[in-house]
């Protein structure tokens, strides 16, 4: 891991943020919309493919801080998803489509409507819930069950959605159906399902991690500033405990979204389970402080705290909340019993 | 502002064939009937234990060797303490001597303490208690009354401490105390640190009896005890900026979080094979919190490994990791449906949750207090 470069690329997402994250931008994104220009600002800036230089000078653990970045800044984009796309094609050795928008999918909660289905010519049938980004993607990544109960990788062109939403973020969150619908690829694997929760799960939880760290310097600046009483209310020991906990709660949820993904940036369902079980437990702690602590400021549309804590109340729910993935992990380390804990904590 | 980072710590290559001998010495422990696991904490004191962990140079790892060290890094010395604690082994006779005191000895003691304790404590036979808290310096420590005042050749000491952990085994104390007066310029200036041995003239050892009757603190009073000059540690007045600069080994270590997993283990196996979703969740949640912490803790091992001084993280981690095992209890307590005993001598689950339920107060006060954590961590963040 170089510094140099990672630090060039969070400059550069700072330096994008401050001539494109305007206030019209984010009004605009707000309920569905895509900032455009903001994207294509990213491209440009080679951001939105910074996973795919190939050399000794960047590794995963750099990609997942720029998406920690850019969360930080609350930033509309689908960088989390792209990511999740090409690591999750190349671990099974698929292409990664190389231009427009390739997204991720599932379906509704922890697959309990049923794989999509590949019939015997290769064509998709099904719906994907929920979707992130799902009406602006190009192309999107998901499991499917073949005809014999197979579970594939697919890669298949987004269908116009069938049905459009936002999250508590006006983050577009649209249902994707396909009908017989041909795919680009499609590839045999085991656990495709499981994979695909995992990866975005991990990658929520980096979210979480860095949209926290924006709410708290949001929150440590105001509380600076705002006086009451004669002082600034960050003179008061009530308020300095809460932003204390809120700094720990964001410094949690960092180490274990650091958690999420081995060295090479592949995630699975343990390390997924703790990413995501720590994280949405902190974005649920630190979203209640931060407000607390703002008072009715934050509580403001004119305030930019909220662009932080909408995502938090939707980063956790999605791909699994954390009560899902805690019940997940605390089943698997029943099942494997009290003396394999710390051989598997220890593994890390 | 300040967000605290907490950069993965890169272990040394040694570290995983150290983590197999740790197991495999605990495993033979076991065998050899040496201590029970998931009976102890890591605090139960253990003086033949001890001496083995000396004899295999699982103390004073990171020391010299010419004093009996194992010329090791941090990172390695904590892979060892981890899978102590996780293993269940009584390590509390040495903890503080390993943990903190010895460290101290081998920056700031002089050339004769150093070859006269530091082989002893490797040795595993040499012991060490904490005498910073007074009756009235909990929290604010630098209102320290115990006064050294110069004597021909050394200093004589006066005063009167509390709370101190194992002063009725402990072979030394080291004593914070005032060398000159507290002035209102600059109030932790005027403390030094000295090293007693406990058997001194002078000294006397009172119980202070715990909560459930048990006996691992004390009231040490010192009556005009003498340490000469080479039993000081640091400059005359450098005690203040010692003993805050020891609190980040003392805070950040996996005894910061790992009391009450032995507790844990159990619920986990009581729960099994399968759990209802109810019990899976507490189990998943309690889990999840604890891979973060040890990540945060091994953290912080390799900023301590680079001679940085993590004082804030250290704060924050304790923090986090106390309030984690302070709530296995009450995660027990929901999962198991038993009551608590506090029979000591009976070692079956019911008086390991009863020993934790009553211990359980202590771990966000010892070491520096919950609220006293949170203002550290808010001066981190630029706020005082
Ligand atoms: C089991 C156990 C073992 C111990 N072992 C040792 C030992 O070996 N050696 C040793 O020196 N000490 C030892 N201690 C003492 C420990 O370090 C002190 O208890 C601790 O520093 C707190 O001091 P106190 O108990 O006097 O509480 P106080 O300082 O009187 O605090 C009481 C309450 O007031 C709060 N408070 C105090 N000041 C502030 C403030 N500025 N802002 C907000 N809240 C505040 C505290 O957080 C706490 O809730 C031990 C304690 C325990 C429980």
């Amino acid at each position: 891991m170089s510094h140099d470069i990672r630090d060039m690329m969070l400059r550069t997402v700072d330096r994008l943020v401050a001539v494109e994250a305007t206030r019209q931008m984010r009004s605009d994104a707000d309920g569905g919309g895509f900032p455009d220009r903001l994207w294509q600002a990213m491209d440009a800036a080679g951001l939105t493919d910074a996973d795919t230089i190939d050399d000794e000078m960047t590794d995963a653990a750099d990609m997942q801080a720029l998406v920690r970045h850019t969360a930080r800044h609350a930033l509309p984009v689908p960088l989390a998803e792209v990511m999740a796309a090409r690591r999750l094609l190349k671990a099974a050795g698929m292409a990664m489509p190389a231009d427009g928008i390739t997204g991720i999918g599932t379906t509704a909660r922890d697959h309990a409507d049923g794989l999509p289905r590949l019939d015997d010519a290769g064509r998709a049938t099904g719906m994907l819930h929920r979707v992130p980004f799902g009406r602006h993607l190009t192309r999107v990544v998901f499991a499917a069950t073949s005809g014999d109960g197979t579970a594939h990788l697919v890669v298949a062109e987004a269908p116009a959605p069938a049905a459009t939403d936002i999250n508590l973020a006006g983050e577009a969150r649209d249902d994707l159906a396909f009908d017989a619908a041909p795919v680009i690829e499609a590839r045999p694997l085991v656990d495709a399902a499981d994979q695909v929760m995992a990866m975005g799960a991990a990658f929520r939880a980096v979210q979480i991690a860095g949209a926290l760290a924006g709410a708290l310097g949001q929150v440590v600046a105001y509380a600076g500033e705002r006086e009451q009483f004669g002082r600034p209310i960050g003179k008061f020991q009530a308020v300095q405990h809460m932003l204390a906990v809120l700094a720990a709660e964001t410094a949690a949820a960092s180490a274990a979204a650091d958690l999420g993904f081995d060295d090479a940036g592949r995630t699975d369902t343990c390390r997924a389970a703790l990413a995501k079980s720590r994280a949405g437990q902190a974005a649920t702690d630190g979203a209640a402080l931060a407000h607390q602590i703002m008072g009715a400021m934050g509580f403001t549309r004119e305030h930019s705290l909220h662009y932080q804590t909408r995502r938090l109340w939707s980063w956790r729910d999605e791909f699994g909340s954390d009560a899902l993935w805690q019940a997940r992990l605390g089943t698997l380390v029943v099942r494997a019993g009290g003396d394999a804990l710390w051989p598997m904590l220890s593994r890390l | 502002m300040q967000e605290f980072t907490f950069a993965p710590a890169v272990m040394p290559p040694a570290a995983e064939a150290l983590r197999t001998e740790v197991r495999d010495f605990l495993a033979d422990a076991r065998a050899r009937g040496l201590f029970t696991p998931r009976r102890h904490s890591w605090s139960s004191f253990d003086p033949a234990f001890s001496a083995e962990c000396g004899q295999r140079g699982f103390i004073g790892m990171t020391w010299p060797k010419e004093f009996g060290g194992g010329g090791r890094s941090a990172l390695e010395r904590y892979v060892m303490t981890e899978e102590m604690l996780a293993g269940g082994a009584p390590v509390g006779a040495h903890w503080v001597a390993d943990r903190q005191s010895g460290h101290q000895i081998l920056h700031h003691g002089s050339e004769r303490a150093k070859a006269l304790i530091l082989p002893q404590i490797c040795a595993g036979t040499c012991f060490f208690g904490i005498g910073m808290s007074e009756p009235d310096s909990g929290s604010d420590l630098a209102a320290a009354r115990t006064r050294a005042v110069r004597v021909d050749g050394g200093w004589s000491i006066t005063g009167r401490k509390v709370w101190t952990s194992n002063a009725h085994r402990a072979h030394y104390l080291i004593v914070l105390a005032r060398t000159e007066q507290r002035s209102d310029a600059n109030r932790h200036a005027g403390l030094s640190q000295f090293i007693v041995p406990l058997d001194a003239e002078g000294i006397e050892v009172r119980p202070i009896y715990n909560l459930y009757g048990g006996h691992d603190f004390n009231e040490v009073v010192f009556d005009g005890v003498f340490a000469p000059d080479d039993m000081m540690i640091g400059q005359e007045g450098s005690g203040w900026t010692m003993v805050t600069g020891e609190l980040s080994f003392e805070r950040s270590g996996p005894d910061r979080f790992l009391s009450t997993v032995q507790l844990l283990l159990e619920v986990i196996d009581a729960s099994g094979p399968e759990p209802d979703r109810a019990a899976a969740i507490d189990i998943g949640r309690k889990v999840a919190e604890l891979a973060a912490l040890r990540r945060m803790s091994t953290s912080i091992a390799g900023m301590l490994d680079r001679d940085l001084r993590p004082i804030t993280e250290a704060a924050l981690v304790k923090d986090l990791g106390t309030a984690f095992e302070q709530s296995i209890p009450e995660v027990a307590r929901r999962l198991l449906a038993i009551e608590p005993r506090i029979n000591r001598e009976d070692g079956d689950l019911a008086a390991l949750l009863g020993h934790t339920v009553v211990a359980a107060p202590a771990f966000t006060i010892r070491g520096g207090t919950r609220e006293i954590l949170r203002g550290m961590i808010a001066r981190g963040l630029g706020l005082r």
